[in-house]
């Protein structure tokens, strides 16, 4: 109802111009009028949606709001360098799970709990209580929130619904099952075609993100509670063990190059039973242009471990606030942030595709009515309620630690000795960890 | 007025009297923002610990160069990098040589047939990379299809530690042999042709020609190819990073690859800037060796 | 050592007849020149011998062996190059060798001969240097050293001294005679300058647009010419070409041409018949005029008068150049006691004997 009061509100404002805000909502939204705001951006889905709407901000507020975006390996680099030349740049999208340590110590995010409590910055109807509280906590660094969810993933296990059902095949609850499963459809021929059993990233740094959730799911962690690396331990190694084993008996030639491309498209061509990647990767197997399989697919979360335990990751976009930009211009930049992430937006965001972290986005009727793979969505949910958002390893060179963990799991799907693997990155991750 | 004529003379005097000095400023100037800073920048940082984004460069000494020769990847590195730059350049320069020899000859269709194969040179290098990678791709690559379709076994290729750099060195050989035959080719169009009948005369046959005329003649030409292809095959990157970005693993990540993760995927400024220095070392000291070579071969 | 016979060779490149039915017989040790102007086949000629460009049609036998279709190396010639052809990665010594060493001579065997072709050559001091380093007599000495160490059956010459400057040329011209008596080969020589074909032949071919005009000792072809071309072609300076008519008059044959009208000797008589009336072409060689001396009278019909144009004077001999009513010569005189001045008309008598007469049409030689 709120939100409702809100758009009224927003019409007559439009409409009527020179009355107030204040007379209809708590926030004075004209409050940095005049104010010229710059945010970096990801050439990413969500920006495609939010940019065409700035105008509307900009009526609203009176703020002047310039986006500059970039495809996003181009998109890290100029963020990094711009901000560490200190640029004017007052908010920016950020993967939190990958760069939030680093950007954190560098001094480059700005904690919003300030800006939330405030009243007069923010509105009730903006209902922070509204995100998953996975994303929430994931957006935060030492207890402080750094960024807004504007774009909510995980990753799901996505099977082939028409041959289990063809075969009788269970979808796998455990992990045991999940190789069994995957042995059973390994070399069977579906249509003339050999398939395999499961496909995995598995190109050292790239498949860390995936087999984060193996590590966490077989009780294992990225370092012990000395902080030092718990590679070595028998919980990471069953980890590496069981990922690099699946992978290489019942997965594609040549798993060690597999990268999400190449693992998708395999799925794709209808070569692999099941295929364990990210959630938002359905609008590929469901294209039927790009996908030989549309229409076939189940979707489930993370088989259990062998303590029963279910803990995929969750990972996220964010709009951060510069913490280098002026008070000012950081109060335009809060309202900007809050506009963005309203519900309004989320939801508008969400049947746009780009998966929202709130979870009124996801219940409302609006994108009930358009689903079409309702238990992807229930599995999405699951995982999001589930889901644990530190899915690197917690440090500051992240980059640098994923790429030792990825020599293990490429030692582990060459079939080489994964215990001796892990020792010796265990030595160089405590070596090279930077906190 | 007449103060102010007098200074604007004394200055102009002043000018002309150093012309050699103020009209090349600009251009020295420019050179050394563009050239001289950036290096030395680099080889300040080479004497620090900095990662890209926290605090300041430290001053840590030597303990880079250090770091570095414990540093297995540094050796892998090197490894990866005489391993694909020896093969490479050898056979590039051994096929871009015997090929210069069959276009040097006069047949029918010999224009066109050039223009044809000098495609692969002239083509982008990340676009071409690109396409090996799917040809190369052991499940859906055209590669496998034709090697099965003639009853041959398939090939891992890139995705196997022992088949990535035969692999990239095959790739690279089909890209740039071209560019040594063109070379080449121009060095075996500008030879003078009297030396060789006289040869024929003297009783030579056509490998003996080869091997103790055409050989020691094309010496000089031969050793630039092989200087200017080192210098960008050296420090390969486009094509491998495109390919494999040094997978399976680090199993092709040349010296040159593991200097560009540590500096812009690690953002470890200062050990990466000791990296690129030793892999500038070896060029350099490559090069050099190169240079001598080619001016002890006989001028023509 | 051999003969070198050439039947009915043809060779064309494309629509371009460059040699053109052309047979000689070379003797054995015979030093025998292929003089011609430049294009006239005779280096092609030699290159066929030689086995560097195939033979279009005919036939070449060295000795008495059919060598159409043998490689070069089997042919046992030797070639001297125009440009040397020098190896140039390898010193002089190495040079000289490698045609032994390609043919597996042993080493003592190469070494012995490479030091006799020095020392034949006076380049024992150069073994060492590399062509680069040596002059261009020096070069042309290594290049003719490599082809006489392989003592081969003949020796191909082509133009192996015309990128020598002028007093070396004279100089190599009386060695490489003087190494042909040394080494008693047979000899093919190519080149463009009359003189050098005249001074080292034993005998001359003349060759013109790929077809042979005329064979002869030097002699004969200066004394003889085949025709006109020959004729223009040998000596030096040219033959003067006057265009003139034969007329009788009175029992006794005229040359006239147009300005001046001198009688031919009575040897010549028989010849002329058939040709009366019929424009021809009067020879005179520079060397057969004369300044007339008052002293011996009016002359026998054979003196003209002529305008001294442009003299040059070359001390012991002058060359001058005449206008003899419409018609331009050049005399080669001994120089007279009072030097003559430019447009001084003077009297000049003919050596009527040894004039020649062309039919213009065919060019050919009537007398």
């Amino acid at each position: 109802m709120r939100s409702v009061r809100v758009v009224v509100a927003l019409t007559v404002l439009l409409c009527v111009g020179l009355m107030s805000a204040t007379a209809f909502a708590a926030v004075d939204w004209k409050q940095s009028q005049g104010t010229e705001i710059r945010f970096l951006m990801n050439k990413h889905p969500f920006t495609t949606y939010i940019e065409p709407k700035v105008a509307e901000f900009e009526k609203l507020t009176g703020i002047k709001v310039v986006i500059e975006a970039f495809p996003e390996d181009q998109y890290r680099n100029k963020r990094t360098i711009e901000l560490n030349a200190g640029g004017k740049v007052d908010g920016y999208m950020i993967m939190p799970g990958q760069d939030d340590l680093h950007y954190w110590k560098a001094g480059w995010l700005q904690p919003l709990d300030g800006y939330i409590a405030d009243p007069k910055l923010t509105d009730p109807s903006w209902d922070p209580k509204d995100f998953f509280a996975s994303f929430a906590k994931a957006s935060s660094v030492e207890g402080k929130q750094i960024g807004i969810v504007i774009n909510a993933e995980t990753s799901l296990l996505a099977y082939r619904k028409d041959l289990f059902a063809k075969f009788k095949q269970k979808v796998p609850t455990t992990m045991k099952e999940l190789e069994q499963v995957a042995k059973f459809f390994h070399g069977k021929e579906v249509d003339g075609k050999k398939m395999v059993g499961i496909t995995l990233r598995g190109k050292g740094a790239a498949a860390t993100s995936q087999w984060v959730d193996f590590l966490y799911t077989f009780g294992g962690s990225w370092t012990n509670s000395k902080g030092q690396s718990n590679f070595a331990s028998a919980e990471d190694i069953a980890a590496f063990k069981f990922y690099g084993d699946l992978l290489r008996k019942y997965g594609p030639q040549g798993g060690t190059m597999l990268h999400w491309a190449e693992s998708t498209s395999s799925f794709m061509e209808g070569k692999a039973a099941m295929i364990y990647d990210a959630n938002v990767f359905k609008a590929l197997y469901e294209n039927p242009k790009e996908s030989k399989v549309s229409g076939k697919i189940g979707y489930a979360v993370i088989p259990a471990g062998p303590k029963g335990k279910r803990l995929p990751h969750v990972s996220n976009w964010s709009l951060s606030i510069s913490k280098t930009s002026p008070p000012e211009r950081q109060k335009a930049a809060w309202l900007f942030v809050q506009w963005a992430t309203n519900k309004e937006n989320c939801l508008g965001a969400l049947l746009a595709g780009v998966p929202s972290g709130r979870a009124s986005s996801w219940k409302s009727k609006e994108y009930k009515a358009g689903d079409k793979q309702p238990d992807w969505t229930a599995a999405t949910m699951k995982s999001f309620d589930i889901g644990q958002g530190q899915w690197n390893p917690p440090v500051i060179n992240v980059p640098e630690i994923r790429d030792i963990t990825g020599q293990v799991i490429v030692a582990a799907i060459e079939g080489k000795d994964v215990t001796e693997a892990a020792k010796k990155a265990a030595e160089l991750m405590d070596k090279k960890m930077e906190r | 007025m007449i103060a102010m004529n007098r200074a604007l003379s004394a200055i102009s005097r002043f000018v002309n009297r150093r012309q050699a000095f103020f009209f090349p400023a600009p251009a020295v100037a420019v050179l050394f923002l563009i050239i001289v800073l950036p290096i030395a920048f680099n080889l300040y940082l080479t004497f620090t610990k900095w990662t890209i984004g926290l605090g300041e460069p430290r001053f840590i000494g030597l303990a880079n160069f250090v770091e570095l020769f414990g540093d297995e990847r540094v050796w892998n590195g090197v490894k990866v990098m005489v391993y694909f730059s020896g093969a490479s350049l050898a056979l590039e320069l051994a096929l871009g040589l015997m090929i210069a020899l069959y276009f040097n000859r006069a047949f029918k269709g010999n224009e066109l047939v050039q223009a044809i194969y000098i495609i692969p040179f002239a083509a982008t290098p990340v676009a071409v990379a690109l396409i090996w990678r799917i040809m190369l791709n052991p499940e859906i690559g055209v590669l496998n299809y034709l090697l099965t379709s003639v009853g041959l076994p398939p090939s891992l290729w890139v995705s196997s530690a022992q088949a990535v750099v035969p692999t990239l060195v095959m790739v690279d050989v089909w890209k740039w042999t071209p560019m040594i035959t063109l070379i080449v080719l121009a060095g075996l169009k500008s030879l003078p042709q009297d030396p060789f009948e006289a040869a024929r005369i003297d009783g030579a046959n056509a490998l003996q020609i080869f091997w103790y005329i055409t050989l020691p003649l094309i010496r000089p030409v031969l050793i630039a190819a092989l200087m200017l292809r080192s210098l960008d095959n050296l420090k390969e990157f486009d094509m491998i990073y495109t390919i494999t970005q040094g997978g399976p693993g680090i199993a092709s990540e040349t010296l040159y690859l593991y200097s560009y993760n540590v500096g812009f995927s690690f953002f470890k400024a200062g050990y990466g800037s000791a990296l690129m220095v030793v892999v500038f070392m070896i060029v350099l000291v490559f090069n050099v060796v190169m240079n001598r070579l080619r001016r002890d071969a006989p001028a023509v | 050592m051999a003969n070198v016979i050439l039947k009915n060779l043809v060779k064309r490149f494309n629509a371009v007849t460059a040699v053109d039915n052309l047979s000689i017989e070379i003797h054995d040790r015979e030093f025998a020149v292929l003089v011609g102007p430049s294009g006239c086949g005779k280096t092609t000629a030699l290159r066929m011998i030689a086995g560097l460009e195939t033979i279009t049609s005919g036939e070449i036998f060295i000795g008495d062996t059919l060598v159409n279709d043998m490689a070069p190396k089997d042919r046992d010639i030797a070639m001297v190059f125009q440009n040397y052809a020098l190896y140039p990665h390898m010193n002089v010594r190495d040079n000289l060798g490698f045609g032994l060493k390609i043919r597996k001579f042993p080493q003592e065997e190469i070494d012995s001969r490479v030091q006799e072709a020095a020392d034949i050559l006076g380049i024992q001091e150069l073994l060492d240097r590399k062509p680069k380093e040596l002059s261009g007599g020096q070069r042309q000495r290594v290049a003719v050293g490599r082809a006489i160490v392989r003592k081969p059956k003949v020796f191909l010459f082509d133009e192996p001294l015309s990128n020598l400057d002028a007093k070396l040329r004279v100089a190599m011209r009386a060695e490489i005679s003087k190494l042909h008596r040394r080494l008693g080969a047979t000899i093919i020589y190519v080149t463009h300058d009359q003189v050098e074909a005249m001074t080292m032949a034993d005998r001359i071919f003349i060759m013109h647009n790929g077809a042979l005009q005329q064979t002869g000792m030097p002699l004969e072809v200066y004394g003889q010419p085949a025709n006109r071309f020959v004729a223009g072609f040998i000596g030096s300076p040219a033959m003067n070409f006057i265009e003139a008519a034969l007329v009788r008059d009175a029992g006794a044959w005229f040359i006239d041409a147009g300005g001046f009208r001198v009688r031919a000797p009575e040897a010549f008589y028989a010849r002329l018949e058939p040709h009366a009336g019929r424009p021809v072409i009067f020879g005179v060689r520079p060397e057969d005029m004369a300044a007339h001396d008052p002293a011996a009278g009016a002359g026998d019909g054979n003196t003209v008068k002529a305008r001294a144009d442009v003299v040059e004077t070359l001390g012991s001999e002058i060359f001058v150049y005449l206008t003899c009513g419409a018609h331009s010569v050049v005399a080669r005189m001994e120089a007279p006691e009072r030097p003559l001045t430019v447009g001084q008309t003077l009297e000049v008598d003919l050596k009527m004997v040894k004039t020649h007469i062309f039919d213009k049409e065919t060019s050919r030689t009537i007398v």
